[in-house]
């Protein structure tokens, strides 16, 4: 078992498990209520509308004109950033699953990926609203959202595994996470525009959240393919796999703790 | 032939031992490692009902877990031959806002059961239990005992050739009691291999006859299940020194 691309494996042969979970998860989050998994489309077009009027009074243009880059980054980063914060509670929250059956570590992270995912799937329902209504052209580019959950569903395995083993050893963390995500999110280019040079372009270049957020944002709506962008993500994403597979030893040794 | 053969397998695990005041006066923890299973050699093959004795914390839980592979050891072999059905924490994975069916066919997935097997498995459970339209309401619905009803069937719905068992399986209400017993009963006889860990002597009497007395994660005693619950109660917390008469 604990071999090299062990854990990869485990998320193939698990998959019916680990996806059935995160299905489950999301029925049980939204069970009795009216729309159902589509409360956090909800809840996204009132921030993607407040945050475009506010930065449309500031900046003297048409109040919409930013509506659809903050409806397609913020759509990204509420998937970044979800599967960061939700990595905190990962095994502690599942402990009568990790001393009760036989399942990987590793599924429960695929879970909680494959969970945000599907809210992804939802909130990309208001991206192509909010560009109706604010009378930006819809294209196919939009489909480079899908590869594009997938590069980040995948990045974010290894630091999202990260921060689930370290909350055994460092509590605090899932106290300061929160607030470390939310200092990201003002280092992200989501509220701006990554300039050429400048502090905020050296932040940019160590950010892989922006990598992507930006990459998708050039694509989409700008239709300018950074191919030197998507080395950055595509790199980092085979990174996350790799140390992901390397963990294998370290991963079993969670139950050990619970 | 269906078996489980435990070879000197030693398994840790971090403790907190070591609490202290951190500067904001609050108290903070260190953890080590503890061997919690020592050097276990255990043989049990087809036939063998095994009970297992020993005070709290001395390891039996742990040696049911790595019997059943959830847990694996740090030094040592664990070999099993035979599909194992556990029953440590019945209502492990439930979801208080799902429905009894929903939960039911959770179970049935995280057991990797498919098509016709996963339905026949939530259709024995409907029945089983008894609950009625119940079944198709939210768990958080339930009264103490309906829930029990429903862990104990999902617990008992699908048995395999080795059953591990921590503490017996509780039942509900009288009415149900007796047709609970009944499926016990069926269980136990049809398992070529159990392993019931209790304190209730009286209990392992009933389903065994080999017992094993564990204390401080070691074997301290193997032998018969008279003489290892005479074994333990003379030495209920002492004596590591293995003895076996088995």
């Amino acid at each position: 078992m604990n071999t090299f691309f062990s854990p990869l494996n485990q998320i193939v042969v698990e998959r019916r498990i680990w996806s059935h979970l995160g299905w489950r998860d999301l029925k049980s989050r939204y069970v009795r209520t009216i729309i159902g998994p589509w409360w956090s489309a909800a809840n996204l077009i009132t921030v993607v509308f407040g945050m475009s009027l506010a930065v449309g009074l500031l900046s003297n243009t048409r109040t919409l004109s930013e509506a659809p880059r903050i409806a397609l980054v913020l759509a990204l980063w509420t998937l970044i950033s979800s599967n960061l914060v939700e990595a905190v509670d990962l095994f502690e929250g599942e402990k009568g699953l990790l001393l009760n059956m036989e399942i990987a570590e590793v599924s429960l992270i695929a879970r909680m990926v494959w969970r945000n995912t599907l809210i992804f799937a939802h909130n990309i329902a208001v991206i192509i609203l909010v560009f109706l209504i604010a009378g930006q052209d819809l294209n196919t580019r939009l489909l480079i959202l899908l590869p594009i959950a997938f590069v980040i569903s995948a990045g974010t395995l290894f630091p999202a595994y990260a921060f689930a083993r370290s909350i055994f050893f460092l509590r605090d963390l899932k106290t300061i996470l929160p607030s470390v995500i939310q200092l990201v999110f003002f280092l992200t280019p989501i509220l701006w525009i990554p300039p050429s040079s400048g502090p905020m372009a050296v932040i940019f270049a160590i950010n892989p959240a922006g990598w992507v957020i930006e990459f998708a944002r050039l694509f989409i709506l700008e239709n300018i393919f950074d191919s030197y962008l998507l080395v950055k993500m595509l790199m980092f994403t085979f990174a996350s796999l790799l140390l992901i597979s390397l963990s294998a030893k370290s991963m079993y040794s969670i139950r050990k703790l619970l | 032939m269906t078996h489980i053969n435990l070879r000197n397998v030693t398994f840790n695990r971090k403790l907190e031992v070591d609490k202290h005041r951190n500067m904001s006066g609050g108290s903070a923890s260190r953890k080590r490692h503890r061997d919690v299973i020592q050097n276990v050699t255990i043989s049990i093959s087809d036939g063998e009902r095994v009970g297992l004795l020993g005070p709290n914390g001395a390891g039996k839980t742990t040696l049911l877990r790595l019997m059943a592979g959830i847990f694996r050891p740090d030094k040592g072999s664990v070999v099993r031959e035979g599909e194992v059905s556990t029953f440590l924490d019945g209502g492990f994975g439930f979801d208080q806002q799902l429905t009894g069916r929903s939960n039911c066919e959770s179970r049935a997935i995280m057991a990797r059961m498919r098509g016709v097997r996963a339905k026949e498995m939530v259709k024995w459970v409907e029945e089983f239990t008894e609950l009625g339209d119940y079944f198709d309401q939210p768990v958080r619905t339930y009264s103490t005992g309906m829930i029990m009803r429903l862990v104990f069937a999902i617990g008992t719905a699908q048995t395999h050739q080795i059953l591990l068992i921590d503490e017996g399986l509780s039942t509900a209400d009288a009415h149900f009691q007796t047709k609970a017993l009944g499926r016990l009963r069926e269980m136990y006889n049809n398992a070529p291999i159990i392993v019931l860990a209790s304190h209730s002597i009286a209990l392992l009497k009933q389903h065994c006859q080999r017992g094993i007395v564990i204390i401080d994660g070691q074997v301290a005693f193997d032998g018969t299940l008279e003489s290892a619950s005479e074994f333990y109660s003379q030495h209920p917390r002492g004596n590591h020194e293995v003895s076996r008469v088995w």
